[in-house]
């Protein structure tokens, strides 16, 4: 090979490197959930009450259960889609729905041929994550004129009938407030933080904000945001540029991840740089793997995350199908519920049973999501 | 002739230029990569000891070298690999599946050092096939080690959906190889020691043995080399697995350093690599380059992030840095053929 | 002698320089040389290796600049500051390496940048077609103007070099050894063509190392040795031996010091040797013994010492060095039994160009150098500097890149290595190509004095006058296989020429 054409390849490389590693921090981070615009209507609302309350052994009269539900995925090795869908196909089952996965693997035209493939099946409702937003509307405002429901998950697409996805700036506010309370009890009023954060998505961009709106909201001028820094949502990344970042300020004492392997990576940093592991706080995002709720059960620094449930999502998706199914009018934005999940509430959402933890849909459902958008 | 040629041969035909110059010590640092490249440290140093108190603390250049050491140590391999004309772009992936592989046998034995026969013995089977199939197939190496990248990051998540956590909780583990605490006697983290014995190691290999000649050789002439009783095929075979082997060892050190095994970790790793590697003075048509130029070049890319975010400027800076300094490095090496006229 | 039109001497030079002066950092390149060259003259340039011809081609060329001294171009002082003013002063200087564009056609590369058009600015690609046929036509040069560069021969890429230059309606041209790739057949057609720009009034500049070719061509010759002019003067009136000592500036008692060798037992003996361009292949050497190959390009000569040796695939017969059987295929076995091969190109298989003198020297020997592979330097040092001072390597130091070395040195450098092996037997594919008269001489006391201990020596060349200088008996080859052998004694220049030439018959017939 010339000299010429192997520095051509390296170009390339270079760019797919990016490329992957820009999208791999938008499925490390899972979710995406742009507030839409305006409230929802009294139908929606009533719509969206229903949706949460549906019981797949006493469905409402008159309701035919869709036969096919598909869900066309951006990246299934990971370990939220792993949950999601494992949540979504739990659901399926109950209602006695076929159900299929796509997964497009983190490449676009293979997502959009999906989309095709599932309509040329005659699926009855599609479920969507986009791996480009913007790229996908035209697909999905195609599919969606034939008629059937499409559930999005992660990002909003233009034609999607709803988005079932957490609210990212409210979520991190809940945990932001839980964090400040702690930092009064226990650390003496005073917050420093580290941001390990994601700076080019928006929706991470609302979870740090979330966060530190929610800390200052409890603490004013007593929380302080020492630096925020790139961590790309990789645990390799997030651990190097926190141990830079730690260096220039031995004194942070809370170190905020916008998803768990950001924030173990910030806390592990710390630990690295000999600081004492008393005086910290570690605030998670996502909790969606074993790695998040077992640091949370050791009695750590790491003492909460903005829990999302994956699994009772996946749930929520089913069911918005069912209802869009059946004619059920929706609001644009399904809220999936999320939580500030510590060592003594975690029992009350998940059972631990050997290495799996299984989810408790009841308590889930019960989070109040009220004022979120 | 002069013994001042002698020493300096390469001035001999210069092209331009009347008169004779002397040696300004400008000029020297300017004759070889690893001068500008000391030079540039030397600057950066300068730069970022007067903006930030904290850069030259005990505590920043141990974290500074610990990063560094990890690139460091597959790039030591990964000159060798320059050298003989091939290239290994399977490091990234190796990062991730070495990782993942390592952290659940270690979990599984409860030994340390089943983690680094695993770390070990996984280098020694990736570079085996990776020189196999580029020599024996005569498929360039580019394209068998992007395929194995692929394969390798493929394997890294069939084989686990999540992160493998540390449940061996061996102490030996963090103490040995976790990045910047400095425990050991000499005060120096042992990532670093580790990295100073094969930054020792692979500057007398390639300096003073049969084997760093014959290497030279083959990546300058490789039909001059076989005809000189060279053997090529041996020689590379070293050179992919060496390459391989330290990429596991970078890998099993990653993995201390999150103290979980990520399979999505080393992403950008190779490039990372390779990048430092050229920049320290190899070349993709090999023959060139040396171990001295690789850890500079590596010392100053890492100065630059640590010094980037220590500054608390915008990480994105660390791309575009990156990006010029090797412009620059390769516009000066230019400059500097020109002047000696090497080929 | 066929010299073509005697200058009258009254012309006015096309090409004066006077008292150019040169300098690199530690090196007088040119010290005060005058040249001049006339309209409708051959003027041949002649020098050892560092002598300082390519300096004055590169300051005609406009590729240096002179430290001081004059230039005029008809008359006129010029300062070249780069090729393109050379060029506009209808200069054209013709390369060893040959810069055309190997994926474009014949008529392309002639009118390269200059290409005719029509209105509107499109080539006009009959007319570019028309005109190269014209001017090969011209230069009696029978090639499609519309094929690929890349597909012609050497030779014919040498003369659509020269044809562009005709193109650009030179004035001036150079040409730097222009048959040092050519045949005998080829380089008689290059000449009528140097003729025919004669007879234009073109004023030709024949660097050359080949001193048979400038009683055949040139009108002048000048004479460069160490930066400095020698002797300008008309070639009739010259001999050989005296271009030679003005070129070495000592007197060569004898180019071919060949000694009479008692010949030993046996030591190589190929038998049916077939592989990659030979076939059925025999070839017996005794001790002491100096056995050449003559043939004409394309013959196989240079591939029967890769085949033997093992760097090309030998796919039957049997090859024994000193009774020892020697693998098919395996360079090191080769070396082990004590075989040494010179390849025909020593810059693409040879040299290690950026390594130094010394490593290139111990390249094939490290072995002998090394304790568990820990080299030892100094030893080596002191070997290869040895190996300097028995070959007379003329370089600055042991640390000097081979690539700054002239062409003889680096061919001593290369037998140096072999050496350095003390092999039985040496293979040495046209071992003074390429490289100085002064060189030459001392490379064939070189294989004289080898073959006094005792080495067996194969060597292959294209040069009639060397082989019959230097070998005891000489193998002509055809198409891979062997068509003549004739003794020392018997062996003329027409008896080698006719076998070889029925070879090329017999060659173009099949």
């Amino acid at each position: 090979m010339t000299k010429t054409s192997l520095w051509r390849g390296w170009a390339a490389r270079f760019a797919l490197a990016l490329v992957a590693l820009l999208a791999l921090g938008q499925i490390a981070v899972a979710q995406d959930a742009t507030p839409s615009a305006g409230s929802p209507t009294a139908a929606q609302m009533e719509g969206d009450a229903l949706v949460r309350s549906l019981d797949p052994t006493a469905p409402p009269d008159g309701w035919t259960i869709p036969a096919k539900v598909g869900h066309v995925t951006n990246y299934l090795v990971h370990e939220w889609y792993q949950n999601l869908t494992k949540g979504e196909q739990a659901r399926a089952d109950e209602w006695g729905i076929d159900f299929s996965i796509n997964d497009a693997n983190l490449d676009l035209t293979k997502s959009l041929a999906a989309v095709d493939d599932y309509l040329a099946q005659d699926i009855d409702v599609l479920n969507f994550t986009p791996v480009n937003e913007e790229a996908s509307g035209p697909k999905i405002t195609e599919a969606a004129a034939t008629g059937i429901p499409i559930i999005c998950e992660s990002s909003p697409t233009d034609g999607c009938t709803t988005l079932v996805s957490i609210d990212d700036y409210a979520a991190g506010y809940k945990v932001g407030v839980w964090a400040g309370d702690y930092v009064n009890e226990n650390l003496d009023g005073k917050a420093v933080i580290l941001d390990v954060g994601l700076p080019a998505l928006s929706t991470t961009v609302n979870r740090s904000q979330g966060f530190i709106d929610g800390i200052t909201s409890v603490l004013g001028e007593n929380a302080t945001v020492a630096q925020s820094v790139d961590g790309n949502g990789l645990k390799d990344v997030a651990v190097q540029v926190s141990a830079d970042a730690l260096t220039a300020h031995p004194d942070v004492n809370v170190i905020f991840g916008i998803n768990d392997d950001s924030a173990l990576g910030g806390m592990q940093s710390y630990e690295a740089a000999g600081l004492d592991m008393d005086k910290l706080l570690v605030v998670g995002f996502g909790c969606e793997g074993n790695a998040c709720k077992d640091a949370l059960m050791e009695g750590g620094p790491y003492k909460v995350s903005a829990a999302m449930f994956p699994e009772y999502q996946g749930r929520l998706l089913i069911d918005a199908g069912v209802a869009a199914f059946n004619g059920t009018e929706l609001a644009p934005h399904t809220i999936a519920p999320s939580t500030p999940m510590t060592a003594d509430n975690l029992a009350d959402y998940y059972t631990k049973d050997g290495d799996t933890y299984t989810p408790n849909f009841d308590a889930i459902a019960a989070i109040s999501i009220e004022g979120e958008k | 002739m002069s013994a001042e040629q002698a020493v300096r041969p390469t001035q001999v035909e210069r092209p331009s230029g009347t008169t004779r110059t002397g040696d300004s010590i400008v000029q020297r640092l300017l004759s070889s990569p690893e001068g500008y490249l000391f030079t540039f440290i030397v600057v950066v140093w300068v730069f970022l000891a007067i903006k930030s108190t904290v850069f030259l603390t005990e505590r920043n250049i141990g974290v500074l070298l610990s990063q560094v050491a990890l690139i460091a140590i597959t790039g030591f391999g990964m000159t060798l690999l320059l050298i003989a004309r091939e290239v290994d772009l399977s490091v990234g992936s190796m990062q991730a599946f070495v990782g993942v592989v390592a952290m659940q046998a270690m979990n599984q034995w409860h030994y340390l050092v089943v983690g680094i026969v695993v770390a070990i013995l996984l280098g020694v089977i990736v570079g085996s096939l990776n020189s196999a199939l580029t020599l024996k197939l005569g498929i360039t190496s580019f394209i068998v080690t992007l395929a194995m990248m692929q394969i390798l990051r493929g394997a890294a998540y069939t084989s686990t959906n999540a992160a493998v956590q540390n449940e061996h909780k061996l102490s030996s583990f963090k103490r040995v190889f976790n990045g910047a605490a400095i425990e050991n006697p000499v005060r120096i983290p042992w990532p670093v020691v580790i990295m100073a014995v094969f930054f020792v190691i692979f500057s007398l290999i390639l300096a003073k043995t049969t084997f760093g000649r014959s290497l030279y050789a083959l990546g300058s002439n490789p039909e001059a080399a076989a005809l000189s009783g060279i053997h090529v095929w041996r020689l590379k075979t070293i050179c992919f697995i060496v390459t391989s082997v330290m990429a596991g060892l970078s890998a099993f050190m990653l993995i201390a350093r999150m103290n979980s095994g990520q399979n999505n970790a080393g992403f950008g790793f190779e490039l990372q690599v390779i990048g430092a590697v050229l920049l320290g003075g190899a070349s993709l048509a090999g023959g060139k380059g040396t171990i001295l130029g690789t850890f500079l070049a590596t010392l100053l890319l890492g100065s630059l992030n640590n010094g980037i975010t220590l500054m608390g400027y915008n990480p994105n800076w660390q791309w575009a840095v990156t990006g010029i300094i090797i412009l620059v490095a390769v516009f000066l090496d230019s400059i500097r053929r020109r002047y000696t006229q090497e080929s | 002698m066929e010299t073509a039109t005697q200058n009258t001497g009254t012309q006015a030079p096309l090409l004066e320089m006077r008292a150019i002066h040169k300098e690199f950092p530690g090196v007088v390149a040119l010290d005060s040389v005058d040249f001049d060259l006339l309209p409708g003259e051959v003027h041949a340039l002649i020098g050892e290796n560092g002598a300082g011809k390519s300096t004055m081609i590169k300051i005609i060329s406009g590729l240096y600049h002179a430290d001081s001294g004059q230039m005029l171009v008809d008359g006129n002082a010029v300062d070249f500051r780069g090729p393109a003013d050379s060029i506009a002063r209808h200069i054209k200087v013709v390369y060893q390496e040959l810069d055309l564009v190997p994926g474009l056609s014949v008529a392309e590369n002639v009118f390269l940048g200059a290409y005719p058009k029509r209105s509107g600015g499109r080539v006009d690609w009959n007319a570019l077609h028309r005109n190269t046929k014209q001017l090969l036509d011209e230069l009696g040069l029978d090639i499609d103007p519309e094929t690929p560069v890349g597909e012609l021969r050497v030779a014919e890429q040498q003369l659509v070099e020269i044809a562009r230059a005709l193109s650009q309606n030179a004035q001036i041209v150079v040409m730097d050894e222009p048959t040092s790739a050519l045949s005998t057949d080829e380089v008689d057609r290059l000449f009528s063509f140097i003729r025919r720009l004669q007879e234009r009034g073109v004023g030709i500049i024949y660097v050359t190392h080949k001193l048979d070719e400038i009683y055949r061509i040139a009108d002048r010759v000048t004479v460069v040795r160490d930066g400095k002019h020698v002797i300008t003067t008309d070639v009739t009136g010259t001999n050989p031996h005296d271009l030679v000592t003005w070129m070495v500036g000592r007197e060569l008692k004898d180019l071919f010091p060949k000694t009479n060798v008692k010949r030993g037992p046996v030591l190589l003996r190929a038998t049916d040797v077939s592989g990659s361009g030979i076939q059925h292949f025999d070839l017996t050497v005794h001790a002491g013994e100096i056995v050449g190959l003559f043939g004409l390009l394309g013959a196989g000569i240079n591939t029967v010492g890769r085949v033997l040796f093992g760097a090309s695939e030998r796919t039957a017969g049997t090859v024994e060095l000193d009774g020892q059987r020697i693998k098919p295929n395996s360079p090191s076995d080769a070396m082990d039994k004590g075989m040494g091969l010179l390849t025909e190109d020593r810059k693409s298989d040879g040299l290690v160009l950026p390594m130094s003198v010394r490593d290139n020297m111990t390249l094939a020997s490290l072995r002998q150098f090394a304790n568990f592979s820990w080299l030892n330097s100094r030893k080596e040092t002191k070997e290869a500097s040895a190996f300097v001072d028995r070959l007379s390597v003329r370089t600055p130091s042991l640390r000097q890149r081979v690539q700054l070395l002239s062409g003889g040195n680096q061919q001593k450098v290369l037998m140096a290595r072999w050496l350095m092996r003390d092999p039985k037997l040496l293979i040495l594919a046209e071992p003074t190509r390429g490289i100085d008269v002064g060189s030459k001489s001392e490379i064939y006391r070189l294989m004289d004095e080898m073959a006094q201990r005792g080495l067996g020596i194969v060597f292959m060349t294209t040069e009639i006058p060397e082989i019959l200088g230097i070998a005891d008996r000489i193998l002509v080859m055809r198409e891979g296989r062997i068509v003549a052998e004739f003794g020392r004694s018997e062996a003329t220049q027409a008896r080698l020429v006719e076998a070889a030439a029925v070879a090329q018959e017999m060659g173009e017939a099949a």
